[in-house]
């Protein structure tokens, strides 16, 4: 047919587009949480109880912390946050956080546990000084440590259950013995010229050099904690455990946190905790490094960190939003947003367009 | 307050070349007038309010706003130096004085007073050599990294200095006749900056800059009126001055993870805006005559809503608006007095509303909304902006003389030269934000060259208008002018020991030449 316009031509072709999941497909498991009301509580925390500086200097943090982390570390974040990475420390948060606020719906009910948390949320808010997370930071930048959190982790409850029968067989029979020896060991660091040798010592002979496990990582962290690579470490880790340990025994004179960590130790159970075998926390330690840094060099975002953490941890609160922060964790809500994070930084569904 | 001396101080310059800026530190000026008291900047908020509208000259608005040039800041050419080469000449002194095209800008009663129609077209050229001396260095990097490069402060905001620019400007006026002959008289006054079609900037309100002067060649300015004799010693003008709104809305759907955009829908809407004009004179006798003028105020104001969807787990309303090219309402008295047949002395006072300037600054609003959102209670807590109020300047009004005299040296010379003093109506820039401005003496001088003879028509309605030569001057004409702005040294210091900038002081000077071609007939 004979013409110039283009009344018998077809449209062209659209352009190609990828397959990925949508946001609302990532984003499902945690919308369907929310239309269930099962983040209500964890939503009224942060949006009403958080005073305003401590909300400003929250969302500050985590500019702060993205901010400081080193060139591509964005591209690789969704393989850090993987369960054999960071992801493994989900389960051992969630082990020790779900006895907390209690099961009214168990059979029979457990109440929460209201001095407990009352502990946790003085110190929390009362502990965590900046001088702490300067020893953190540097726990987490030496050589070492990976090492050592990886026989950690990959032991996991069995590893538990090695320390505790150590420190049992150390002459800490039971809870109260538990409880007794932390007491110790925190009048001990609260002292003046606290010498960390005859710790490291007796745990030295705790470890069996044959097979060191979990009790031989556990003495290698505390090795490079107290000790560092020079002698302005000693002096600046022997500061921080003093002044952290004078805070523990004053805000929690009864040791409630040791018991509540003695009870997660002792019921650690082998046949439902899934760790994978081989941890690679190499990879993220840098990760929690600079989120650490940043939280000793930011006097409001530490505030904020300890009050948010202090909020969440006390009883009134706890008995409510700590169900709820259980059942995120538990769900495929993080796994979800990972991904997410995951599509948006690597675009896997990027088309590439011939011009 | 900091006591570091100042001798490495940084200082921003408006050009490379410009005179050195003087070590002499000291708060100048200290009468009553305008804000260059002794007075903070404020640091409460109050809303504002804006200029009026009008659809008188819809048309044209949309034409000029389309094709034109609106831009940044505050002040048009013509109200900082004038609108002809005869007024720049005169420092602006013409509110009794203008007789032709300029008469649309300065007074539009005084259109009546040309007995001939007239035209001219100028250029212009604006050098400003503004200065800004900080009291910390500046460090543009990250706030870790620029405390350990500068542990005794640093100023994390870089001052923004006018740069040159010139322009064009264009005057017109025009006796009706028939019935309305030497009764009634229509003119108009345009500038047009130079080099860009449109350019609208909303500097960082923390930012040292000195908003009189920056992008004021990209002011558009257009006005047109008309006059009327009510008696031959009353006669009454009203016109208007034209600006543009600028309303658009943005509704985006966004699939990020399959990188592709599901709905894009974008409408643009361009009105006019218009603010009256009007003014008077009382001419007793032909050698003295009264004015009064009136300029409402004005200002291009803009909003884009933008709505990005990514899907029900997640949307951003983004809010953009903006107030820029502000000019407060301004009321001008004068007189203009011929002692003899050579000699023109013209004297004013005008009065600038600046109390009621609005913010300045580009307004940004983000509301992060949806399900993920809110299931966090985050809703309200990564929102920016959107519970901001807006900046009070705390601007005062100013009243500024002027004085001019004006020579027919020869029957082709003509010779002018006068002085204006512009308070400033920006308080000190002590507190976050940083609008720059101080006393201003301006000093002008200029001259006219006349050539040519009239026609025959034209020389029958001078005829018929039984004017003077003074009146009736040789018909072609070439006028410059050149005006220089000694902007005083005012110092700063910052209240707030965490000023992102901290203590400053500034001062310089701005020249600004025209030359115009024109003609009567």
């Amino acid at each position: 047919m004979l013409g110039c316009g283009a009344l018998d031509d077809s449209a062209p072709p659209a352009p190609p587009r990828g397959n990925c999941p949508t946001i609302d497909d990532r984003l499902a498991p945690l919308v369907a949480l929310a239309a269930q009301h099962k983040t209500d509580h964890l939503a009224a925390v942060i949006a009403t109880r958080l005073d305003p500086a401590s909300q400003r200097a929250f969302i500050q943090l985590i500019i702060d912390v993205a901010h400081a982390l080193p060139a591509g570390t964005a591209a690789r974040l969704p393989k850090l946050l993987a369960p054999d990475r960071l992801g493994a420390l989900l389960p051992i948060v969630v082990a020790l956080l779900e006895d907390l606020p209690g099961d009214p719906t168990a059979t029979p009910p457990q109440p929460p546990k209201l001095e407990e948390l009352t502990a946790f949320a003085a110190v929390a808010q009362g502990c965590l000084s900046s001088d702490l997370f300067v020893l953190g930071a540097r726990i987490w930048r030496d050589p070492k440590t990976a090492t050592a959190l990886d026989t950690l982790l990959a032991a996991g409850p069995s590893g538990a259950g090695q320390v505790v029968a150590a420190l049992q067989a150390g002459g800490a029979e039971g809870r109260d013995g538990f409880r007794a020896l932390v007491a110790n060991l925190a009048t001990s660091l609260a002292q003046p010229g606290f010498d960390a040798g005859p710790l490291l010592a007796l745990l030295d002979r705790l470890v069996d050099p044959a097979q060191p496990g979990a009790l031989g990582a556990l003495r290698d962290l505390l090795r490079i904690a107290v000790m560092g690579d020079a002698p302005a470490d000693r002096v600046q880790a022997a500061e921080a455990l003093r002044g952290f340990s004078r805070c523990l025994l004053r805000l929690d004179p009864h040791q409630r946190i040791a018991g509540h960590l003695y009870d997660v130790l002792a019921s650690a159970d082998p046949a439902t905790a899934a760790l994978p075998a081989q941890l690679h926390s190499a990879d993220f330690l840098p990760l929690l490094a600079t989120a650490t840094e940043v939280l000793a060099t930011r006097p409001a975002a530490t505030d904020a960190w300890n009050q948010l953490l202090g909020l969440v941890l006390r009883p009134d609160v706890a008995v409510e939003a700590l169900p709820e922060l259980m059942v995120l964790l538990r769900s495929d809500a993080l796994p979800g947003a990972f991904a997410l994070l995951g599509d948006l930084v690597l675009q896997p569904c990027r088309v590439q367009v011939e011009r | 307050m900091r006591s570091r001396g100042w001798g490495d101080v940084p200082a921003v310059q408006g050009r490379s070349g410009g005179r050195a800026v003087a070590e002499t530190r000291g708060i100048h000026g200290e009468q009553c007038r305008g804000a260059e008291r002794n007075e903070a900047a404020p640091r409460v908020v109050e809303p504002h309010r804006t200029g009026s509208a009008s659809t008188v000259a819809a048309a044209v608005a949309v034409a000029i706003a389309v094709s034109g040039a609106p831009a940044c800041c505050w002040a048009s050419v013509f109200e900082l130096f004038g609108a002809s080469p005869r007024a720049a000449a005169m420092a602006g002194s013409l509110t009794a004085g203008a007789n032709d095209g300029e008469a649309a800008f300065h007074n539009p009663a005084a259109l009546v007073a040309a007995p001939l129609a007239g035209a001219f077209v100028s250029g212009t050229l604006t050098r400003p050599s503004l200065s800004v001396r900080l009291q910390h260095p500046i460090c543009l990097a990250g706030d870790l990294a620029c405390q350990g490069a500068h542990p005794s402060g640093h100023a994390s905001r870089a001052p923004v200095v006018p740069a040159d620019a010139s322009g064009w400007a264009v005057g017109w006026n025009y006796p009706l006749g028939g019935a309305l002959r030497r009764r009634v008289a229509v003119g108009m006054g345009l500038s047009l900056p130079n080099g860009h079609i449109m350019r609208i900037t909303g500097p960082d309100p923390q930012a040292p800059h000195f908003p009189l002067y920056e992008g004021m060649p990209d002011r558009l300015a257009f006005l047109f009126a008309i006059a009327g004799k009510v008696h031959d010693t009353l006669w009454l003008g009203v016109g208007a001055q034209v600006l543009a709104k600028l309303d658009a809305a943005i509704d985006l759907r966004v699939n990020p993870t399959n990188h592709a955009m599901d709905r894009a829908t974008i409408a643009i809407a361009l009105r006019p805006d218009a603010g009256l004009t009007a003014g008077a004179v009382f001419a007793p006798t032909r050698n003295l005559r009264f004015g009064a003028a009136f300029r409402r105020a004005l200002a291009l104001t803009y909003g884009i809503p933008s709505d990005v969807y990514l899907g029900d787990a997640l949307r951003l309303a983004i809010g953009l608006s903006h107030t820029a090219l502000y000019s407060p309402d301004h009321l001008g008295v004068g007189v203009s007095w011929r002692p003899t047949a050579t000699l023109n002395a013209t004297a004013d006072l005008h009065l600038a509303r600046w109390s009621q300037a609005p913010d300045p600054s580009p307004q940004v609003a983000l509301d992060v909304q949806g399900a993920a959102v809110r299931a966090f209670g985050l809703q309200d807590i990564v929102d920016v902006g959107t519970d901001t109020p807006p900046i009070r300047l705390g601007f005062r009004d100013t009243w500024s003389p002027a004085a001019a005299l004006e020579w027919r040296a020869t029957s082709a010379w003509t010779l002018r030269a006068g002085y204006r003093f512009r308070p400033t109506p920006a308080p000190r820039a002590s507190g976050p934000f940083k609008y720059l401005d101080s006393d201003t003496h301006v000093a002008a001088a200029g001259a006219a060259l006349r050539f040519g003879s009239h026609g025959a028509a034209a020389a029958e309605r001078l005829a018929a208008a039984a004017a003077t030569p003074a009146d009736a001057p040789p018909p072609l004409h070439v006028d410059i002018a050149l005006q220089y702005h000694a902007v005083t040294r005012r110092l700063a210091l910052a209240v707030d020991p965490y000023d992102p900038v901290g203590s400053l002081e500034h001062s310089g000077a701005v020249w600004h030449a025209t030359i115009a071609f024109g003609a009567t007939f």
